[in-house]
């Protein structure tokens, strides 16, 4: 037979993406956790002889039944599996957990489709002095088994072999030995009159005969998996030979320490706190250098370039000034990204994120979610619209909702940019306090989020909870590259796809009256878009930006599109009035300088003046004019945390929860950010003026409390409404 | 004896649910933990919700509060 299809398939965390990766020369996300592919990914497998292969990669699940119960991507596994009619399954096992692995390759087998079991991680195995004889299990299962590692070269080969030894026949099935037939003989006696296997699934997903067949004391459903474990048992116990006892003393001593009873806790809080310091400083002395280079090159390179060409001098405002220092400010981040991505990438591969998750199961079910939905608002640190994806998890439409609707309060990397910015000019020393507080600002803010949800969504008594807990291990340093990478370049071309259609927009505005007349640097406050952005200025005098802070405005509107051009809109706005330089060489030389001096004196508390030294001085300055005080900067930044999250995190959440969904996220999280804002300022600026700012807080606070009622009001509606289709979905 | 009576570190053999959901129970017999399962409680996490069980050289963890309902018989005992 000829395969065209074929389809990874296998238990949570087997290694099925890394190997989909391999074959396909794909960067699907990977980790070390159940749960990382939520939905149906295909690729193309170009082999040795030309030939291509459609590959598929399914989401992890432990069986072929799907419940209403499960998340969506066990039900998007089990549909494929049973109704795509691939040519070939390959059928993903862990060598150290193989005996688990196996409940589902029983199952896949008892469906009688070509099959192939990929025993992964055998070196492990090894190592563990685990022996797995691939030739015995293969004859017991019935049908070919290799061993290999998923993230090795030679696996396309190994996979390659065994495929080619299935094409060259036509499937008649595989044949049985005695223990199958006679397990056969055993379903069969179930129900004489029905194919065992087909039988079984139908039983299993509930089938009404269930009743009927009720013959032991159990469940007849826990008597069939009591069947194949017990198969199960015989095939490892003549196929698999253990030199030492089954428990990892490995994972156990970092178990020991990471789940201890009293220090379990402030391990996690010194993790989540370690990561955001070792981000900041590691990807701050990055930064410094990079922000020279970028600067030199697109900005004053441009200016020199425009020059050279003796081009009129607006081209330098509106390439040079306005692109150019838009898409260099923005790159100027994305050491720091890098270095975050990293750092969650290491926390996903080490297999500590699924331990986080349960560790903070207890004080998550206060809320009313389950401690899984931790790996999303973990995910959300890095960017908003994996995380909404990764929710799909979870097994409860009331759960996976209240997770999606937490989600954008997580302040993803892209508002990292916007507060490194700010915190950089008004908050030089011990600005990473600032920073760390607005985080917590945002999580607070998911909180209350959960608070107005839950009484309106019926939650019913919560799923029962089973995590499997991954191995530790040291994550490999490519795979976090890759990650890393990923991210980043992500980061980049969302910047890329907005920032210049949009300063190309705003640097037009920015130049030229309303009488089509070109205006000169020194006046651009009598431009269109000082105009129109003074006008909305207004909205923001009570978080106290005033009208002539127009910039600021320009710079939250930007960041409807995406909050990866904040930063590189204010920047271009800002310094428009800065006169360059023109000196490439001297900052290209003067940024290697600062890094490679920064690492021989690495900052770990680290100070933002690191960054404002080589930062362009004179935007700063004109910000720090424009703001005038730090309550207005830091209720600037909590607005510019909360509020709206970007297009494609609302688009995210439509296609996961539907228009009514996306509409209240959209209107509630502005709405919380104003007010959030507004108290912010006002309790800051309590001192200057009490009365006024008095009065702000408690009318304020009266309109929120109707806007929450009128919120629960809509929740509970929506609810009423769309909860079948989410309950299907 | 139900988990809350198993001490840590101690090897126990799965013998029955209970008072389960039907959900619970498919959850734990998909993942190896059938009656006649040997088993062992590794730990109690901090804040106390959750047991870790090693079933089959895997680690399941559980909420407690869920968890109760199992049924356990002493390794020795048998």
């Amino acid at each position: 037979m000829n395969f065209k299809r074929i389809a990874l398939v296998g238990n949570p965390n087997s290694g099925k993406t890394a190997l989909f990766n391999r074959l396909t020369s794909s960067d699907q996300r990977e980790g070390n956790y159940a749960g990382v592919t939520v939905d149906l990914k295909q690729g193309s497998w170009r082999q040795a002889d030309g030939t291509e292969l459609e590959v598929y990669d399914l989401p992890g699940c432990y069986r072929l039944q799907s419940t209403q119960h499960d998340g969506r991507d066990v039900a998007i596994s089990a549909e494929a599996i049973q109704n795509f009619g691939f040519d070939c399954i390959v059928n993903v096992v862990d060598a150290l957990n193989l005996q688990r692995h196996l409940y589902l390759t029983h199952q896949l087998r008892e469906l009688g489709c070509p099959m192939i079991v990929l025993v992964n991680r055998i070196d492990l195995a090894n190592k563990h002095q685990i022996e797995i004889n691939v030739d015995v299990l293969a004859k017991q299962l019935g049908c070919p088994v290799v061993e290999t590692i998923a993230i090795h070269r030679d696996v396309k080969d190994v996979l390659a072999k065994a495929l080619a030894s299935h094409q060259h026949q036509p499937f008649k099935g595989y044949k049985l030995n005695h223990d199958w037939l006679s397990l056969q003989a055993r379903f069969t006696a179930l129900d004489p009159s029905q194919p065992p296997y087909k039988f079984l699934l139908e039983l299993e997903a509930g089938h009404p005969l269930k009743v009927h067949y009720h013959v032991s004391e159990l469940p007849l459903n826990i008597d069939i998996a009591d069947m194949r474990y017990q198969h199960i048992e015989t095939i490892i116990a003549a196929s698999v030979k253990k030199h030492r006892s089954g428990i990892k003393p490995f994972n156990k001593k970092i178990d020991d320490v990471v789940l201890h009873p009293w220090f379990g806790l402030p391990i996690f809080f010194i993790v989540m706190y370690g990561l955001f310091i070792l981000t900041m400083s590691i990807g701050g002395n990055f930064q410094v250098g990079v922000d020279a280079w970028t600067h030199a090159l697109l900005v004053d390179g441009t200016y020199q370039l425009i020059d050279y060409l003796s081009l009129p001098t607006w081209w330098g405002g509106f390439l040079a000034g306005g692109i150019g220092q838009g898409i260099a400010t923005t790159l100027t981040f994305t050491p720091v990204l890098f270095f975050m991505f990293m750092g969650l990438g290491f926390l996903e591969h080490s297999g500590y994120m699924a331990r986080a998750a349960l560790i903070m199961d207890h004080a998550m079910r206060k809320i009313g979610l389950p401690g899984r939905s931790l790996v999303s608002f973990i995910i959300g640190f890095g960017c908003n619209v994996p995380a909404i994806l990764a929710a799909r998890h979870l097994d409860q439409p009331q759960e996976r909702l209240m997770t999606i609707m937490m989600t954008p309060f997580m302040s993803c990397g892209a508002r990292l940019t916007i507060y490194a910015v700010m915190v950089t000019a008004f908050f030089p020393h011990g600005g990473h306090h600032v920073i760390m507080l607005l985080y917590l600002i945002g999580i607070f803010a998911a909180i209350l989020t959960s608070l107005l949800l839950k009484p309106s969504l019926s939650l019913e008594q919560p799923l029962p909870l089973v995590m499997e807990m991954p191995d530790y291990q040291l994550p490999n340093l490519k795979v976090l590259l890759r990650y890393a990478r990923r991210q980043t370049v992500h980061f980049i071309r969302r910047a890329a796809k907005y920032i210049i259609p949009l300063t190309t927009v705003l640097m037009f505005l920015m130049h030229f009256d309303f009488y089509g007349h070109y205006l000169q640097n020194d006046a651009v406050n009598q431009s269109m878009l000082a105009l129109i952005a003074k006008k909305l200025t207004l909205i923001f005098y009570p978080i106290g930006i005033e009208s002539s802070n127009w910039p600021a405005t320009v710079g939250l509107i930007s960041g409807l599109l995406a909050k990866e051009v904040v930063v590189g809109t204010m920047n271009s706005l800002y310094g428009q009035t800065v006169m360059p330089d023109h000196q490439i060489w001297p900052q290209l030389i003067d940024g290697l300088n600062v890094m490679i001096g920064g690492f021989t004196h690495v900052q770990w508390m680290p100070s933002m003046s690191i960054v404002s030294n080589q930062f362009h001085a004179s935007a700063y300055g004109e910000m720090i004019n424009a703001f005038g005080s730090h309550a207005s900067v830091f209720a600037f930044l909590v607005f510019a945390l909360l509020y709206f999250p970007c297009m494609s995190t609302i688009a995210v959440i439509q296609k996961e929860l539907g228009r009514g969904w996306a509409s209240i996220a959209l209107s509630w999280s502005t709405l919380l950010a104003y007010w959030v804002a507004i108290i912010s300022y006002q309790l800051l600026t309590m001192r200057l003026h009490w009365l006024t700012s008095l009065s702000w807080v408690i009318c304020s606070s009266w309109i929120m409390l109707l806007i929450v009622k009128y919120f629960k009001r809509q929740v509970r509606l929506l609810w009423a409404r769309c909860q079948n289709d989410l309950v299907t979905a | 004896m139900n988990l809350n009576e198993v001490k840590k570190g101690q090897a126990v053999v799965f013998s029955g649910f209970s008072d389960s959901s039907e959900a619970y129970v498919e959850m734990l017999s998909s993942r190896g933990l059938v009656p006649g399962t040997l088993c062992r409680l590794e730990r109690f996490f901090p804040l106390g919700g959750i047991v870790q069980l090693n079933v089959r050289g895997s680690m399941l963890g559980l909420r407690m509060k869920e968890a109760k309902h199992l049924i356990f018989e002493c390794a020795n005992e048998l």
